[in-house]
């Protein structure tokens, strides 16, 4: 169990995440949605332990989180596979706690999971982007961590090799059981694939709501019930973004007429100068 | 063609004298001759032993302070000016000082050719260790990496990339800085086999010399470096945008 108490952190003196707290049980498969700058990527680094919160505090299973561990792995956007290795040697690259390297076994499970068997003596540079992304997902995996955090994996992805990838990550979590925090700005993604998305608002970054899903899985785009879903949280986020836009004008009017009342002043003060003069 | 064409042309009109400007036949049968007696051999053999010994040296140092360097900041910051400022001076400048050091002879044409890598070898390895991608780190240490198996398991293979060209580019400078020792010093290499020429005034064995220093420059770097360096960044997915 993944718990979150009041995170919040501040870059320089500005306040990206806003007292955080949420609970993530084992085997959940959550969604962190929201606009570009809402702080979810750096909420999800801040739990694998690759940054830290300025305030606040995170724990898995009662024990704190301070820094990265093997208990739990990032799947990065741009994937992070190291290039000069091959597709098999990356998925067996990680190092266990006790110091134990990946079984050949275990490699060759994993291989045949993403259905890269035959491209196992490949680099990295002679795989399409969902090939690439799938054996970050199978490096991770190969950890056997309890918690996969994914930073919107998919997002560089084009949209029938995401809904690939979509139907395949639903597999490997229905076959694996993992729990896996999922970062997204794509609300179709978020509804797919999670038991429950918590939507975040902007500025500062804060959850504004946390919807649970209960359609069984697996999913498809087609079902009726997750478009409806699908439109009910895009009219939340649209409300979010408006409210932002509005504080932004509200400071612009109130500038404004800050400088018309100015100016009435100095007209004031002008007419009241000539009165004297004459 | 042409210029060989040319080189003849300007011999048949005989602007200079025939020991000033020889023709290309007569280059080329110096060329075979030396070759054929051994002396070029030879010589070549010499050059190549004190270029390969201070190449090596050249690399391993320059890789080794060019890595603390690049995961020290304050050793960086220390000598990081230092050692640009090293990199402006011409190599050969250090031959009076070699000489004196290490008196005439062997010692002191293979230090002044590892002066001639080594700096442009230490500054493309910090380069490298210092431009590695941060994400390559993150994935490392969030994989079970910490430490020194970090360093060997990810930092030192993603900077490869740099430090080959910073291998090749040595090459390039070690055998500069070994012609140019050998032209002033002593020994029995390329350098003076080619003074020898110029003062018994044989220009044939001048020029056939000169071939062979470029010939043997264009040939390293083309046919081995180049080829190796093109395929670490086809391997390391940078092909694209470097080339």
């Amino acid at each position: 169990m993944l718990e979150l108490n009041k995170v919040t952190k501040y870059y320089k003196n500005e306040k990206v995440l806003d007292e955080i707290t949420m609970t993530i049980k084992e085997g959940e498969f959550v969604s962190l949605l929201g606009p570009s700058g809402c702080g979810k990527s750096t909420l999800v680094h801040i739990i694998s332990g690759l940054n830290q919160a300025s305030d606040g505090e995170v724990s898995m299973d009662g024990r704190k989180i301070t820094r990265p561990s093997t208990d739990r792995i990032m799947v990065f956007q741009s994937n992070g596979l190291f290039p000069w290795l091959t597709v098999e040697q990356n998925v067996a690259f990680g190092k266990k706690d006790n110091g134990n390297k990946i079984s050949k076994d275990e490699v060759k499970k994993l291989l045949k999971m993403i259905r890269l068997t035959s491209y196992r003596h490949k680099y990295p540079h002679q795989l399409s982007g969902g090939m690439k992304q799938r054996v970050s997902i199978a490096r991770s995996l190969a950890m056997d961590p309890q918690l996969l955090l994914m930073d919107e994996p998919f997002s560089a992805l084009d949209e029938q090799t995401k809904n690939e990838l979509h139907d395949e990550l639903q597999k490997i979590w229905m076959e694996t059981g993992k729990t896996i925090i999922f970062v997204t700005h794509n609300i179709r993604e978020a509804v797919k694939l999670s038991d429950r998305v918590l939507v975040m608002g902007n500025d500062p970054g804060r959850i504004i709501c946390d919807v649970r899903i209960s359609e069984p899985h697996p999913r498809s785009h087609a079902d009726q019930n997750l478009v409806a879903l699908e439109s009910s949280i895009l009219r939340l986020l649209e409300k979010e973004i408006r409210k932002q836009k509005e504080g932004e004008e509200l400071h612009g009017t109130l500038d404004e007429k800050k400088s018309i009342f100015n100016g009435s002043i100095t007209s004031l003060a002008r007419t009241l100068f000539y009165k004297n003069m004459a | 063609m042409a210029l060989l064409l040319l080189w003849q042309g300007l011999y048949f009109i005989r602007i200079w004298p025939e020991f000033m400007f020889p023709s290309p036949f007569m280059v080329f049968n110096t060329l075979v001759n030396g070759f054929g007696q051994g002396n070029y051999t030879m010589a070549m053999l010499n050059s190549f032993r004190r270029l390969l010994i201070g190449f090596g040296i050249a690399i391993t140092l320059g890789v080794f302070i060019g890595v603390l360097m690049g995961r020290f900041k304050s050793i960086d910051e220390t000598f990081g000016g230092l050692i640009l400022s090293l990199q402006s001076v011409p190599s050969v400048v250090w031959l009076p000082l070699a000489l004196l050091w290490f008196s005439m002879g062997e010692s002191a044409m293979i230090f002044v050719v590892v002066i001639g890598g080594l700096w442009n070898m230490i500054m493309s390895t910090t380069a490298g260790i210092k431009g590695v991608d941060p994400l390559l780190i993150q994935s490392g240490i969030n994989l079970g990496y910490t430490g020194f198996s970090l360093f060997r398991k990810v930092i030192l293979p993603a900077a490869v990339p740099h430090i080959i060209t910073g291998v090749r580019m040595a090459w390039a400078f070690c055998w500069r800085a070994l012609m140019a020792a050998e032209i002033i010093g002593t020994g029995q290499g390329l350098g003076q086999v080619l003074m020898w020429g110029r003062d018994m005034g044989n220009m044939s064995t001048v020029l056939a010399v000169m071939f062979i220093i470029a010939g043997t420059g264009i040939i390293s770097d083309g046919i081995v470096f180049k080829k190796i360096e093109k395929e670490v960044y086809r391997r390391w997915g940078l092909l694209e945008t470097a080339f």
